[in-house]
């Protein structure tokens, strides 16, 4: 359980300013509460070149209590999030790293949102959450993709 | 080998007179003759083994190495002792068989025992123990072979040790037959200085040996033996002692379980002075954030926590870092 605390010390070097690699991407990474350290909330920026520039996107963490042996829990919450490999509804995240069978103790939160971040950027639809949006990336059609993501965003449900 | 040498030529015909008797070989003679034969018989074994590969493949001559060998030998002698002629190390050297008096040539059928078991004793003997050791697998039959095969080493040693010092007999089957080893042909007294100077060298030998195997047998032994006669004074009750014996308590070699975390020691690599080879940037385990307590290391190489890297290696059995398979079992830990 020193781990996370250990790991809560690291992130918050890093975000006061030690490490430019994320500057770029967490807006907030930090316990719900000090005192529980297995509840994390997050907040990213959408990244450039992707329809979700501009916008910050919330993700809740839960830290298992085996963790690192067992993987952190992350969701794309309390905001829906509209994205191939997003369950639009509960807002599971389909990410191999996040699974049991691909997980490795020796990534932590960083390197978690670093391949949300990539996932972002780099959209999957052989392997849906969201099968409208994964219809409208295998079609090609950037415009839909990039209005539908901006609807949601911008005062869709 | 082909030169046929019959020895009742050299033999004077009247046994009564002891001067014409041939002289009996001394041990360095013998002992060249010995290694003559061993190397003949080496190079005979590994041409036989070169025909059964090309005959029936690698797998049979890798599977049958001791067989060939016995054939080897079995061929060697048998063309050799037992036809009636001198063997090549014998002939170096000028040796002929003579029986234990010195009077009488060796039988036809004593050659015949001795080539067989000469050939076969080894692989009888090893196979004897082998089945005495796995026939019942407490460990007390297992404890009796082992003493059965100390037993034998002794006697080989004594026996060697009488051999440097008479000179008689180097191999035991020969003693037990009664094969004993003659010069084949008349001595001149320089020769018989010279023979006897070198026969006094394998003497000193065999003092040194007789020193070495005292000193490395008897106190072993002897305790052996006492612990033998105690534990039948007492009862069966106190067995597993005995078996623990053979001179030293062997009660500390048996692992009893995991040992209470109280008496174990760690290694804290917070301790700068602990494996200082490891350079700064990599005391830190990844797993757990910390500087590492029992530094171990996956088959890849890559350092974690003894307790970290185990109960992830439990969960999943490959390396985090670099995933390749690493199983609980192949972690080793760094001392």
């Amino acid at each position: 359980m020193s781990r996370i605390v250990k790991e809560y010390k690291k992130i918050k070097k890093v975000l006061e300013g030690h490490g430019e690699a994320f500057e770029n991407l967490i807006v907030q990474l930090a316990p719900v509460n000090e005192y529980d350290l297995l509840s994390w909330k997050a907040t990213i920026r959408g990244p450039s070149d992707t329809p979700y520039n501009g916008f910050s996107i919330g993700l809740t963490i839960k830290i298992p209590s085996d963790y690192p042996i067992s993987p952190p829990m992350v969701k794309f919450e309390p905001y829906k999030m509209p994205h191939c490999n997003v369950n639009f509804q509960t807002g599971e995240i389909c990410l191999d790293i996040l699974t049991r069978q691909h997980w490795s103790p020796a990534w932590d939160l960083l390197h978690v949102l670093k391949a949300i971040e990539q996932l972002l950027q780099e959209p999957v639809p052989e392997s849906p959450l969201n099968v409208d949006i994964a219809n409208i990336l295998k079609e090609g059609d950037r415009t839909a993709y990039t209005g539908l993501v901006r609807y949601y965003f911008c005062g869709g449900t | 080998m082909t030169s046929r040498s019959d020895p009742r030529e050299m033999k004077p015909p009247d046994y009564d007179q002891s001067t014409l008797l041939l002289p009996f070989a001394d041990a360095p003679s013998i002992v060249q003759a010995h290694q003559k034969d061993k190397q003949t018989e080496a190079i005979l074994s590994v041409k036989l083994e070169r025909f059964f590969r090309s005959l029936k493949g690698q797998l049979f001559t890798n599977a049958c190495t001791e067989e060939i060998s016995i054939v080897a030998k079995l061929m060697y002698f048998g063309l050799t002792t037992l036809a009636g002629s001198k063997t090549l190390g014998e002939e170096y050297v000028d040796l002929v068989y003579v029986s234990r008096t010195g009077k009488e040539l060796v039988k036809r059928y004593k050659k015949l025992l001795f080539v067989l078991s000469y050939a076969l004793g080894p692989l009888v003997v090893s196979r004897i123990l082998r089945r005495w050791g796995s026939g019942s697998d407490d460990s007390d039959s297992k404890d009796k072979t082992y003493s059965y095969r100390r037993i034998l080493d002794i006697f080989l040693n004594v026996h060697l040790v009488l051999f440097y010092f008479s000179g008689s007999y180097y191999d035991v089957i020969k003693r037990i037959l009664g094969m004993r080893y003659a010069i084949g042909h008349k001595v001149n007294p320089n020769e018989a200085k010279f023979r006897t100077s070198n026969s006094n060298t394998y003497k000193f030998l065999g003092h040194i040996l007789l020193l070495k195997v005292a000193s490395e047998k008897l106190p072993a032994t002897l305790q052996y033996l006492k612990k033998l006669l105690v534990s039948e004074g007492t009862d069966s009750a106190n067995d597993m002692k005995v078996c623990g014996g053979n001179g030293v308590d062997a009660s500390h070699y048996y692992i009893k379980g995991i040992p209470d975390e109280s008496r174990l020691s760690h290694i804290d690599l917070s301790d700068k002075s602990q494996l200082p080879f490891i350079p700064e940037v990599s005391r830190t385990c990844i797993l757990c954030l910390n500087l590492m307590v029992d530094p171990s290391c996956t088959p890849c190489g890559h350092l974690f926590c003894w307790n970290c890297i185990v109960s992830w290696c439990k969960e999943r059995a490959e390396c985090p870092l670099c995933r390749q398979k690493s199983h609980p079992q192949q972690v080793l830990s760094i001392r």
